[in-house]
């Protein structure tokens, strides 16, 4: 067992399981994954766990967030997000163990451990989801009002304010009785999605108004939950409005730019590219699959330059500089081009998230469109989680992920001579 | 460092050894943090919906469990796993690590060990039949 420590002063304890675990808990994720991945998405019709796979909850959630014109004033959409304190540690699912731990002196100690799981067990997302499913989905079948979509223990409500937080607190007790687990007081967080509301004190009010209209819900009161009109990260995904998800992304990029800079001290020019490559080209491809394309292609191109600047600068040695605009241009190219066309395989992000983004989404649209099958009962899976969205018919389209994919569809048949089969 | 991790072929390690701004806690009181967050706790749950033991055994000898046995946890499937795990990665507490010393006991063709680390090192993690300590 070791830790890291966290900015603000708490650890993030990981185990190292022993290697025979290791080899038993991969191959065992990898027999039961795609059954698992039914099972979570068939058992509840308006709750889905989504185990290991952010990226769809993030889709769902923000199709999901898109309906909040359909709401009053008094009443909105709103966007909750949960997490539970310690989930894995406290889980009810034991692994009884002793960890190893050596500490500042290198004296080696023993923690006794007979509760909850590993951080750093490959089979621990899906016994962790897999076991709590039952006890989320009891409350969400009591509350047809709401809908929700969770990445492990990252839970996210979509519903009416009232409705929403009257879930949250059953929630609550469900997960004490059932499990032992905690909520997280700092990851309670509302979003109000939309421009009906875009006062942070005036959601801010509608929220303290609706705890003190209903007395069950006095004990989220103590909870101070964050409140925001702006966005809200859902497993990683920034939802809400354009220039709230712009700085997101930008932090982001930013972040990427800074670690480009880290790696020059690599002599190796070779290990350098590989690295710049595989390590750093390829950590914008989550946020470019699962955010709206024309919000982030120039910040995504921002960091493509970047890319492109550190790899001729190193393989120049700086000598770079001087070369004329045409050149460079030709370099860059080259550069970007993939192997078979005799290039070196840094793919652009801001061209690439365009493909991703559209393919995701599409995923997203043709799950919707999936109207049944043995395992699921649902008979139209597109009124739960795409409300007020005709999938059959594009001109009806509202949500702005629906729109961004039209518009992706359309880039892709102009600018980049795709073709429509 | 990070230049010998990406010539074994684990990058994301080279990448995490020179970007990563986390360090390796190690102050006086991390032992008390790290006892607090791994409770030793009831674990009298409400198990009246668990399989009974005897149940696991009944399972643990039908023909479906043998399949999956057999197939998902076969001596090509294990040695498929040591040998394209991650080279560098993290080793065991007596210092074997799984691409660059396990992997090769299984890339000969004594079947005999390699049952043998099967049966008694693999498993009894899936089972859950370890031997109780004396």
């Amino acid at each position: 067992m070791f830790a890291l420590e966290k900015a603000n002063n708490s650890l993030r304890p990981s185990v190292i399981g022993s290697l025979w675990r290791r080899c038993a808990a991969r191959l065992g994720v990898a027999e039961v994954c795609s059954n698992v991945a039914t099972f979570f998405m068939s058992q509840y019709t308006n709750f889905i766990q989504f185990g290991g796979e952010s990226g769809g909850c993030a889709q769902v959630t923000q199709l999901l967030a898109a309906a909040w014109a359909q709401h009053s004033d008094e009443n909105p959409l709103v966007v909750i997000q949960l997490e539970i304190v310690k989930s894995y540690f406290e889980s009810m699912q034991g692994t009884a163990s002793i960890l190893h731990f050596s500490d500042y002196q290198g004296r080696a100690h023993k923690i006794a451990c007979n509760k909850g799981g590993q951080h750093g067990d490959a089979f621990e997302t899906v016994r962790f989801a897999f076991t709590t499913l039952p006890s989320f989905g009891r409350v969400f079948a009591r509350h047809v009002a709401c809908t929700g979509a969770a990445f492990c223990d990252d839970v996210f409500i979509v519903a009416p304010l009232a409705e929403g937080l009257a879930l949250t607190v059953e929630l609550k007790q469900v997960l004490k009785q059932d499990l032992d687990l905690n909520l997280d007081v700092p990851r309670f967080n509302c979003f109000f999605p939309g421009d009906q509301i875009n006062d942070d004190d005036h959601a801010r009010a509608l929220f303290q108004n609706a705890l003190q209209a209903n007395p069950q819900l006095a004990c989220l009161s103590g909870m101070d939950a964050g409140i925001s009109t702006m966005g809200l990260p859902v497993a990683r995904v920034p939802i809400g409005n354009d220039e709230w998800v712009q700085q997101f992304v930008q932090a982001k990029a930013a972040a990427v730019q800074v670690d480009v800079g880290k790696l020059d001290i690599i002599s190796d020019g070779l290990i350098h590219y590989q690295m710049l490559r595989f390590c750093q080209n390829t950590r914008l491809a989550f946020l470019g699959r699962n955010t709206l394309t024309p919000l982030i292609s120039d910040i995504f191109a921002e960091v493509d330059a970047t890319i492109l600047e550190a790899l001729c600068q190193k393989g120049t040695t700086n000598a770079h500089g001087e070369w004329m605009a045409v050149f460079r241009r030709f370099v860059d190219m080259k550069l970007q081009l993939p192997h078979f066309w005799g290039g070196f395989g840094v793919t652009p992000n801001a061209g690439s998230a365009i493909f991703a983004f559209y393919a995701t989404s599409v995923s997203l649209v043709q799950w919707l469109g999936f109207c049944s099958h043995a395992e699921q009962n649902f008979n139209d899976l597109a009124s739960t989680w795409g409300p007020g969205q005709d999938l059959a018919n594009l001109d009806q389209w509202s949500a702005s992920i629906l729109l961004a994919l039209k518009q992706a569809h359309q880039v892709l048949l102009t600018d980049f001579g795709c073709h429509d089969s | 460092m990070a230049q010998k991790q990406a010539r074994a072929g684990n990058l994301s390690k080279a990448n995490q050894t020179v970007c990563s701004v986390l360090k390796p806690a190690f102050g006086h009181d991390t032992l008390h943090k790290l006892q607090e967050k791994t409770p030793v706790g009831s674990v009298v749950f409400d198990k009246q919906f668990w399989l009974t033991t005897d149940a696991l055994d009944e399972m643990h000898r039908h023909d479906e469990w043998l399949n999956i046995q057999e197939h998902s946890f076969s001596i090509k499937k294990i040695g498929q796993y040591f040998r394209n795990c991650k080279p560098l990665s993290a080793q065991n507490a007596d210092g074997w690590r799984g691409r660059e010393h396990v992997g090769w006991l299984f890339t000969d063709d004594d079947s005999a060990l390699q049952e043998l680390l099967r049966t008694h090192l693999i498993l009894p993690n899936i089972l859950g039949d370890f031997l109780a300590d004396s």
